[in-house]
């Protein structure tokens, strides 16, 4: 029987051929390579700990019930890095709620904000994991350019992974990248001023 | 180059290409204190965003994953795994009785290769034994079958279970694959 220090240094297709098995051990170890990349992805693209734990147990909740029909041609991270984006994009586009104004006035209409509370133990530790200013600066970008630079200098994926992983032309890629790049050069502009 | 470098250009030198349109870009970098500043503060970004912290979720998540993940064991691996533990279990513990173990094992290996032997030097007498065997082997098990199918079904009977046996494999085999499409064709996410 297999234990959990055996797979430690088998490649991720190795360990899959153990799943599709049914080795719960395999799965674990699965959990154990992967939780934290995929966690940290998730809270940067959603910026709140407690949605980003239920979204990062989704992603992998999806793949590792479907693990029969992981196919090895493919990298197991861009398969478990596509699922968390698309996880996250869609919380991101449920959560921008518009109200509207009750005289039908379009320029009325404004973003739902909640309401603000009290900080909690939580909020204070949100604040320390992603409160600096580069932190800060990487959730004022779109999700689209967010999850294209997190990929790509948080990940190390080149821009060939990230293009199959997002689904998008490798052209694309580089414009949210380079975009990414700008954008936060502007946002830690009064930071370096100052 | 007499002018500074544009966005694009920037953003290829922090890419890291390489190439012969890359060359001057380097050079104009070298002697512009400007485009020099900018690359600077560009790499100091990739710099910081690369060294962001990992964020490590809750030290129960990966409870909190398996309990919804249903793990499936294939009935061969399940199979294996009860033929592995069995031979485990008549594996002796102590060194004499494995001694023995090993000797039986020897011995039966013998007489089995030894029968073997016999019957590839006397092949003919085995190929008639067998013949007659399988004969009437073979007589018995239709003459049974033919008697249930008749008692159960009455006079066409045989037949009414030859067609049944055929239409219920290649309602196995339809089935089969129209599971295996649909498995192949499920969205994951």
């Amino acid at each position: 029987m297999y234990r959990l220090l055996e797979l430690t240094n088998l490649p991720d297709a190795d360990v899959v051929a153990l799943a599709q098995q049914g080795r719960e051990v395999a799965f674990r170890e699965l959990l154990r390579r992967y939780q934290r990349p995929v966690f940290s992805l998730v809270y940067r693209m959603v910026r709140d700990r407690e949605t980003a734990e239920e979204l990062a147990q989704d992603t992998f909740v999806k793949v590792l019930s479907h693990i029969d029909q992981y196919s090895p041609e493919f990298k197991l991270s861009s398969w478990l890095f596509k699922i968390a984006n698309n996880v996250a994009i869609d919380h991101l586009r449920k959560g921008r709620l518009a109200t509207v104004s009750m005289s039908g006035n379009p320029e009325e209409g404004k973003s739902f904000d909640v309401a603000a509370h009290s900080p909690s133990a939580l909020d204070a530790l949100e604040a320390r994991e992603i409160g600096s200013s580069i932190e800060r600066a990487i959730g004022a970008l779109r999700p689209e350019y967010r999850a294209c630079i997190l990929m790509r200098h948080v990940e190390g994926r080149s821009y060939e992974e990230i293009a199959a992983t997002l689904d998008l032309p490798m052209g694309t890629v580089k414009t949210y990248i380079h975009r990414a790049r700008n954008e936060l050069r502007k946002l830690l502009e009064p930071d370096r001023k100052s | 180059m007499d002018r500074h470098l544009l966005p694009e250009e920037l953003e290829q030198l922090l890419d890291g290409d390489i190439g012969a349109d890359i060359v001057p870009l380097e050079a104009h970098v070298r002697g512009c204190s400007r485009c020099q500043a900018e690359l600077n503060q560009g790499r100091r970004i990739i710099e910081a965003v690369e060294h962001a912290p990992p964020l490590d979720p809750s030290p129960l998540f990966a409870i909190h994953v398996m309990t919804q993940v249903h793990v499936r064991v294939p009935w061969r691996v399940s199979a294996r795994d009860a033929i592995e533990r069995w031979a485990e279990r008549l594996t002796p513990r102590s060194r004499p009785m494995r001694v023995l173990a090993g000797a039986g094992a020897l011995a039966t290996a013998t007489v089995l290769s030894a029968g073997c032997a016999w019957l590839l030097t006397h092949f003919n007498a085995a190929l008639f034994v067998a013949r007659l065997v399988a004969t009437r082997v073979g007589s018995s098990a239709v003459v049974v079958g033919h008697g249930v199918a008749t008692t159960l079904l009455g006079g066409a009977g045989p037949q009414a279970a030859l067609v049944a046996l055929v239409g219920a494999l290649v309602a196995a085999v339809i089935l089969r694959s129209v599971v295996a499409v649909a498995r192949r064709q499920r969205p994951l996410a």
